[in-house]
C-alpha cells in the first residue's frame, strides 16, 4: 500500500474515479466486484492502487495486468481484434481522458470478470457495436502529465466538433468553469461521476514539514491510518537536514504499530478539522461522512487531545443525530 | 568540459616527470611505442607495468592531453578498444559519463574505471514504462548510483537523469556530496517531492542549473523556491513546468531578480500571466521561457476584471526580450492574450503551443511571424488548416510535433493525410516528425518520403488501432516502406495503422540506419519480426507491443541481441520456454519476464512483458515481486 502511495501522492489525478466506475459497472452488470463490497482485502487494495490516477504508474498495475489478460484471452489476429468495452463504460465515457481513465478501469473489471466468470462475458463484450470507444492501456502513447493536462481542456466533452467555434466556446468554457473551480485543478474538473481524489493536508505535532494524503484512494479509517503511519514513521536524513537549518525539535516521531493512531494506545491520535471549523476525533462518524466534512488531519500528541475530547464527543453525538 | 592539463599529471606521481616532446629523438621513441603497444596487445602476455615502462609512460601522457578532446562518446569508446593503455589512458580522460541503461553496468564496475568524471548521465526504465505498460516499482533507482559516486566523484558537477527513481533522500545524499555541483537535470523521473527540491535548493551553493522536464515531483508542502539562499545569484536555467504545485511567488520574484545570468525559465501552470509579466520584467535576458498558464489567476476572473491594457504591457514585456529564441507554457492560454507575443515571433526557432488549446485563426495571427521557426509543438486543434500555414511560412522547421487534444480512438480528428501532406510541401528542410491523427493516407506518407529526404526521425501514431489507409482501405505498408527506402538517414522509427509483415520486410530491407523502433499493433506473424532482427544491423532499441511476434522471431534475433540496448516485448506472443532459450543462450543478457497477476498462475507459460538488455553485471538484485529474471 505505502509504495502505491508513493507513486500517486503528487500526481494531479481524478483519484476515485477508476474505484467509482468499476462499481458502476458492476452494479449495472450484476458482478460482485466492486471497491466496497470486494471480500477479499487484497482485492481491495489492488482495486484501490487503480483509484490513484490517470497516467500514474502506479494506476497501471491492475489496470494493465486485466486488459492484457483480457487481450491474450481473444488474441488472435488482427482482424479478431474485439473491443473490450462493454456498453456500460460508453454511457459514463464523456469527457476524453476521463473516458479514457473510466473506461480503462472498467474494461478492466469487465476482463477480471471475464475471467472468472468464463466465457459468458466475452459474449457481451463482442457484441458491442464498433462505434464505442475502446481504451487499452498505454495507447495512444502519450505520457501521464500530458493526459492530465489535457483532461483540463476538455469541459463539455460530448460530440465536440472541431471548428472554430467549437474551439472558442471550449476557450470560454474553460474559463467559466475555472471562475467557479478555482484553481486547484485536484478537485472535479474532469469526472462526471463526481469522483474526485480529495488530498487533505496532514501535519504531525513535532514535525515541521506537513504531508498531503488522498483520501478518496483509501477504503476506510484502518486503510488510511496505516498510510499515515508509513507517512510519519521515523525521521528521515532529509527531514533531520532540514531540522538542522532551523529550531530544535524534542521528540522523535514514530509509529509504534497497527493503528494505534485509532485505538488511542500510542502517544499520538489523529484528529481532523471539519467543514465547520471544529477539531474532531478520527474514526466516530461512518466513513463517506468523514469524507464530505473533512478539511484537514492532524496528527496531535494524545495529551493535547485529551483537553478536547468531552467537547469532542458531544460534538460527534450531535452529528451522529444530523440528517445527512 | 576540458579539464586543467596539470591537474592531469600532478595527480600521477609515481610516474616521472613527461619527456619533451618535440624532438626527432622522441619521434623514434614514439614509434617504439607503439610497436610495443600493438606487441603487448596482441600477444597479451603479461600486465603493463605503466610505472616501470618508460617509453609507454610517454605514449599515455601523450593520449591523455590528445584524448580529451575527445567528446564524442562513440570515439571514446573506440579509442579504449585499441589497447590497454590507450584504455587507461581514455579511461583517465573520461569527464562526461553516458549510461544508457543503468542496469547494464554496476555503478561500483563504473567507478573503478573512471576516476575523473565531472558528469553523469543515467537513463533507467525503458520508453514503455512512460504508458502504464509496466507495473510501478520496476526499479532504476538513483540511490546505489549516488552511493557509490558520493565517494569516487568529489568533484561531480552535473546529473543527468532520465525515466529513474530518485527519492529525497537521494537528493539530500546529492546535496550533501558534491560540493561543487552545478547541473541538476531530471527527465520523465519520479519518486522525490517538493522537500527533495528543497534540499538541493538550500545545500548546492554551486548551483547553476535545476531542470524538472516532465517529472512527477510529489507535493510535500515545501516552498522549495525559498530555499534557495540569498547568495544564489548564479541561477542558468529554471525549469520547473512539471511541477504541479504553487510556488512562493514572492520568492520566486526575489530569485529571479538575482540571477542576472537566468537564461531559461520554464513556469508551471499556476503561475498567472500576471505573475510572469513580473518575472519578464525582471528578466529581458532570457533566451528560453516558459510561459505558465497564460491566463489570469481564477480570482481575476471571477471578480470580473478585465484587464484591457496587459496586452499591450505584456507586448512591451515581450519585445524587451530581445534574446528569446524559445517559448513555451501557455498552459491554459487566454487566447486574447496571444498578440503579446508577436514582437518575439521573428526571432524565435522554437516554440511549444502543445498544451494550449488554440484554433486555426488564432495560430495563424501568430504563425505568419514565425519565418525563423525550427521546432514547433503544437495540438491538433489547429486543424489541417492550421498545419498548412504552418507550412507557408516555417521553411527551416527542422522539427514537428501534432498532439491530440483529444485521444479517445473512434472520434473524427481535425489533423489527418492533408496537413501532413501540406507540411511535406512547405517544410523541405524537416528532420524530425511525431504526428498523431486519426486518418492517414499511404500517398500523404509517400509524399513526405520524397518531400522531406533528410528525414531523421519519422514517428506516426494512427490513433486507431490497426487502421488502414481510409482512402484505398490497404495496409500502410507502402507508405512506411517508402519512409525507409526514401530517407536515408532514418534513425528512428515509429509505425501505426494496419500493417502487415511486408511493412516490416520493408523496414529490414531499406531501415539499414535505423537504431530505435516502435511497433504496435502491428505485422501478422513471426516473419515481421524476423525481418527486423536479420535485416536492421544498427538496431539498438527495439520496442513493440500487442503485435503477434512469437519464439520463433524471439529467437531469430540471437546475432544480434548483444549490439542491442534493449528489446521490449509486451502482450505478444513469446512464452517462457523462448525467453528462456534465450537466456541460456546469450549468458550477459539480462532476461527479464514480468507478472502481472502475482496470485494466478493462469496461462503458465505466456508472457506478457519480456524486457531484456545486456549487461556486465548479470541478474540485478532489487528487482520485485512482479519481475522475474530467466
Amino acid at each position: 500500500m505505502q509504495g502505491v502511495m508513493g507513486d500517486g501522492g503528487g500526481v494531479v489525478s481524478g483519484g476515485g474515479s477508476a474505484s467509482g466506475s468499476m462499481s458502476t459497472v458492476s452494479r449495472d452488470d450484476n458482478l460482485v466486484l466492486s471497491s466496497e463490497d470486494s471480500s477479499s482485502p487484497d482485492e481491495s487494495e489492488l482495486e484501490l492502487a487503480l483509484g490513484l490516477s490517470i497516467g500514474c504508474a502506479s494506476g497501471g498495475l491492475t489496470k494493465f495486468q486485466q486488459t492484457l489478460r483480457c487481450q491474450y484471452a481473444r488474441f488472435l489476429t488482427a482482424k479478431d481484434f474485439p473491443p473490450l468495452v462493454s456498453s456500460a463504460s460508453s454511457s459514463s465515457s464523456s469527457s476524453s481522458l476521463s473516458a479514457s481513465s473510466s473506461s480503462s478501469s472498467s474494461s478492466s473489471s469487465l476482463s477480471r470478470a471475464n475471467v472468472t466468470a468464463g466465457t459468458k462475458r466475452s459474449a457481451d463484450s463482442v457484441a458491442v457495436p464498433n462505434g464505442s470507444s475502446s481504451q487499452v492501456v498505454g495507447w495512444p502513447p502519450l505520457r501521464a502529465h500530458r493526459m492530465n493536462s489535457l483532461v483540463n481542456h476538455v469541459k463539455s466533452p460530448t460530440a465536440e466538433e472541431f471548428n472554430s467555434v467549437g474551439e472558442k466556446s471550449r476557450c470560454t468554457n474553460a474559463m467559466s468553469a475555472r471562475a467557479d473551480n478555482g484553481c486547484d485543478k485536484k478537485n472535479g474538473n474532469y469526472m462526471e461521476k463526481g469522483h474526485k481524489s480529495l488530498f487533505v493536508k496532514v501535519n504531525m505535532d513535532g514535525i515541521p514539514i506537513g504531508r498531503k494524503v488522498d483520501l478518496s484512494a483509501h477504503n476506510g479509517y484502518e486503510a488510511l491510518a496505516r498510510t499515515l503511519e508509513d507517512m510519519f514513521h521515523g525521521p528521515t536524513p532529509l527531514v533531520n537536514s532540514l531540522r538542522s537549518n532551523g529550531e530544535k525539535h524534542d521528540t522523535v516521531v514514530r509509529a509504534t504499530g497497527p493503528s494505534r493512531l485509532l485505538d488511542g494506545s500510542s502517544e499520538f491520535v489523529l484528529t481532523y478539522e471539519d467543514k465547520e471549523g471544529d477539531w474532531m476525533l478520527v474514526g466516530d462518524v461512518p466513513w463517506r461522512m468523514f469524507l464530505s466534512s473533512v478539511k484537514r488531519l492532524r496528527i496531535m500528541k494524545t495529551s493535547e487531545a485529551n483537553g478536547l475530547s468531552p467537547r469532542l464527543q458531544e460534538k460527534s453525538r450531535r452529528q451522529r443525530c444530523k440528517p445527512i | 568540459m576540458i579539464e586543467d592539463p596539470v591537474y592531469q599529471m600532478s595527480e600521477d606521481d609515481d610516474r616521472s616527470p613527461p619527456l619533451d616532446l618535440g624532438g626527432p629523438a622522441s619521434v623514434t621513441e614514439s614509434s617504439n611505442k607503439t610497436r610495443n603497444c600493438t606487441g603487448v596487445s596482441g600477444s597479451g602476455s603479461s600486465p603493463i607495468e605503466f610505472q616501470a615502462q618508460y617509453p609507454d609512460q610517454v605514449l599515455e601522457n601523450v593520449l591523455e592531453n590528445v584524448l580529451y578532446f575527445l567528446t564524442s562518446r562513440r570515439d571514446r569508446s573506440a579509442a579504449s578498444l585499441v589497447c590497454k593503455s590507450w584504455l587507461h589512458a581514455e579511461a583517465l580522460t573520461r569527464s562526461d559519463l553516458f549510461i544508457g541503461n543503468c542496469y547494464a553496468v554496476s555503478p561500483q564496475r563504473v567507478t573503478a574505471r573512471f576516476t575523473r568524471v565531472r558528469s553523469v548521465s543515467i537513463k533507467g526504465k525503458p520508453r514503455f514504462a512512460d504508458f502504464n505498460l509496466m507495473p510501478p516499482n520496476w526499479g532504476a533507482h538513483f540511490t546505489p548510483w549516488v552511493a557509490a559516486m558520493a565517494t569516487a566523484y568529489p568533484w561531480l558537477e552535473k546529473v543527468y537523469l532520465k525515466r529513474m527513481s530518485v527519492s529525497d533522500d537521494d537528493l539530500a545524499h546529492l546535496a550533501d556530496s558534491f560540493p561543487g555541483f552545478k547541473e541538476l537535470v531530471l527527465v520523465c523521473c519520479e519518486g522525490f517531492g517538493t522537500s527533495g527540491l528543497a534540499v538541493v535548493a538550500s545545500k548546492c551553493r554551486q548551483l547553476r542549473v535545476l531542470d524538472l522536464i516532465e517529472s512527477e515531483v510529489t507535493d510535500d508542502d515545501v516552498d522549495w523556491i525559498s530555499f534557495f539562499p540569498e547568495s544564489q545569484i548564479y541561477l542558468e536555467s529554471l525549469i520547473f513546468d512539471c511541477v504541479e504545485c504553487h510556488v512562493n511567488f514572492d520568492a520566486l520574484e526575489r530569485l529571479v531578480a538575482r540571477s542576472p545570468s537566468l537564461k531559461k525559465l520554464r513556469l508551471n501552470r499556476l503561475v498567472s500571466i500576471g505573475q510572469l509579466y513580473r518575472l519578464m520584467i525582471r528578466a529581458p535576458q532570457l533566451t528560453h521561457l516558459g510561459t505558465g498558464s497564460f491566463s489570469t489567476s481564477a480570482e481575476v476572473m471571477a471578480q470580473g476584471e478585465q484587464e484591457p491594457d496587459y496586452v499591450s504591457a505584456l507586448a512591451a514585456a515581450f519585445a524587451a526580450c530581445k534574446s528569446l529564441v524559445c517559448l513555451s507554457g501557455f498552459r491554459e492560454i487566454l487566447t486574447d492574450y496571444l498578440p503579446a507575443i508577436y514582437p518575439v515571433c521573428a526571432n524565435i526557432t522554437s516554440l511549444n503551443f502543445s498544451y494550449a488549446n488554440i484554433n486555426a485563426e488564432q495560430l495563424k495571427s501568430v504563425i505568419c511571424h514565425c519565418h525563423k521557426l525550427q521546432i514547433f509543438w503544437v495540438l491538433d486543434s489547429i486543424c489541417d488548416e492550421g498545419l498548412q500555414a504552418v507550412a507557408a511560412t516555417c521553411k527551416e522547421l527542422r522539427e514537428l510535433r501534432v498532439f491530440p487534444v483529444d485521444a479517445r480512438e473512434d472520434i473524427e480528428g481535425p489533423v489527418s493525410e492533408v496537413g501532413l501532406q501540406a507540411i511535406s510541401e512547405g517544410c523541405r528542410n524537416l528532420r524530425s516528425i511525431l504526428y498523431f491523427c486519426q486518418r492517414m493516407t499511404n500517398a500523404a506518407v509517400i509524399a513526405m518520403s520524397r518531400n522531406c529526404p533528410d528525414l531523421v526521425v519519422f514517428r506516426l501514431c494512427i490513433m486507431g488501432r490497426r487502421r488502414p489507409d481510409h482512402l484505398t482501405n490497404e495496409p500502410m505498408d507502402e507508405g512506411f516502406g517508402a519512409i525507409v527506402r526514401n530517407c536515408k538517414k532514418l534513425t528512428r522509427l515509429a509505425t501505426s495503422g494496419l500493417l502487415t509483415d511486408k511493412a516490416f520486410s520493408y523496414i529490414g530491407e531499406y531501415g539499414k540506419l535505423l537504431r530505435t523502433l516502435s511497433v504496435a499493433f502491428a505485422g501478422d506473424s513471426d516473419m515481421g519480426l524476423k525481418y527486423l532482427l536479420e535485416g536492421c544491423p544498427k538496431l539498438q532499441k527495439l520496442e513493440i507491443r500487442d503485435s503477434p511476434f512469437g519464439d520463433a522471431a524471439l529467437l531469430s534475433g540471437l546475432h544480434h541481441y548483444y549490439n542491442m540496448r534493449f528489446l521490449w516485448m509486451s502482450s505478444c506472443r513469446v512464452s517462457r520456454r523462448g525467453c528462456r532459450e534465450v537466456a541460456r543462450a546469450m549468458p550477459r543478457m539480462v532476461v527479464e519476464v514480468m507478472k502481472n497477476d502475482l496470485e494466478e498462475e493462469v496461462m503458465a507459460d505466456y508472457v506478457e512483458i519480456l524486457y531484456m538488455y545486456r549487461s556486465l553485471e548479470g541478474p540485478r538484485d532489487d528487482t520485485p515481486k512482479f519481475v522475474e529474471i530467466l
